[in-house]
């Protein structure tokens, strides 16, 4: 941990405005590759990176119903808790749980994004954040097993561990496709994102316009990135050494997930949460058999 | 205090922080703690100072627009 004392501020708003950059440009790749695929041009892949900037000229508006300051501070929250996680994992390559915890957290700031608006349709999606929380049991289940197999949730004990022993996705290949699960579900478009789907307008973001949309994408861009690094550290920590395998590694992963999301209807919210619940089971059959 | 006014010395305030610890070495909790409280804040309240300028400049794009009601 000697390198730590290299590690400053500046170091990590740099890596923080990189990680900003390259996860938008990452979602916009994933746009290209859904509209690609259903036969549309599809928006330029630096789209969404823009989308993100406009909001911040637009006008914000507060609906009547809405609690204040609650409806402002969760977002700030919910952006926070990403920096944070952010931080953690790809820049300090600390504790595993801190950012299991990030996301745990982070389910309880879409309920209360959610609930602070007070429309029908936000509330309606903050109830499914609720119901889609169980669904993160892949993630947990991951992690555990990772613990059982390394004996430590730090991730420089974990990069380590598969410099010497190999990848994990060799030794945990159902626990791999369990957190692969997990990333479907987070990527947009997904068939398991019962929480912003299109049934329900928007879901918990439906009322949110203006800056505060803007802060709110710019999170879900920050959470997006360390959930493909977490997924690439944990399970590729043996051949993904370099930023360049990062880079290469996030761009295969979100193709991947462009053409799923691409072909894949969106499931009911129940379906959704009974097939991630089956994934992880399978994850936990898996450690039995190892 | 007028309410833009407010917004930019929110802005300029909650930009402070991150400036400091860009100039001055910190120590790396102080370092984590002021960027995951102050980044979102400063978002937010550049965004609100952003905001009511491009709405300023719209305005006065309209109010300067001269428009021919016929002949």
């Amino acid at each position: 941990m000697a390198y730590l004392s290299n590690i400053n501020l500046p170091y990590m708003l740099l890596e923080i405005i990189t990680a900003f950059i390259f996860g938008g440009l990452l979602l916009g790749l994933q746009r290209k590759v859904i509209a690609r695929i259903q036969g549309r041009p599809g928006p330029p892949i630096v789209q969404h990176l823009l989308h993100t900037f406009k909001f911040y000229i637009k006008e914000l508006s507060i609906p009547k119903t809405a609690s204040m300051p609650l409806y402002v501070a969760i977002v700030m929250s919910l952006d926070g808790l990403w920096v944070l996680a952010l931080i953690i994992g790809p820049i300090l390559h600390g504790p595993l749980g801190i950012i299991i915890l990030c996301y745990a957290i982070h389910k309880v700031s879409e309920h209360g994004i959610g609930l602070a608006s007070g429309s029908p349709y936000t509330k309606m999606g903050s109830c499914r954040a609720v119901l889609s929380a169980t669904a993160e049991m892949p993630l947990m289940a991951a992690a555990a097993l990772v613990y059982f197999k390394t004996h430590t949730l730090i991730l420089d004990g974990i990069i380590n561990y598969q410099l010497v022993h190999g990848s994990l996705v060799m030794q945990l290949p159902l626990c791999a496709l369990a957190m692969f699960i997990l990333l479907v579900s987070k990527a947009p478009y997904s068939p398991f994102g019962i929480v912003w789907g299109k049934d329900i307008i928007s879901g918990y973001k439906t009322e949110h316009f203006g800056v505060i949309r803007g802060v709110l994408m710019m999170g879900e861009i920050l959470g997006y990135f360390v959930l493909l690094w977490c997924f690439l550290t944990l399970f590729f920590g043996g051949i993904v050494k370099t930023p360049l395998d990062y880079i290469i590694g996030m761009t295969i992963v979100t193709i991947v997930l462009g053409f799923i999301c691409a072909l894949t209807p969106m499931v009911a919210p129940y379906h959704s949460v009974m097939i991630q619940w089956i994934f992880a089971v399978l994850a936990l059959i898996n450690a039995v058999l190892v | 205090m007028k309410k833009g006014t407010k917004n930019k010395i929110l802005a300029t305030a909650t930009s402070i922080p991150i400036i400091l610890g860009i100039i001055i070495p910190l120590p790396l909790t102080v370092s984590i703690v002021i960027l995951t409280i102050f980044i979102p804040l400063s978002a937010y309240y550049i965004g609100l100072v952003l905001m009511a300028r491009a709405k300023t400049k719209k305005e006065e794009k309209e109010r300067t627009k001269i428009t021919f009601t016929g002949y």
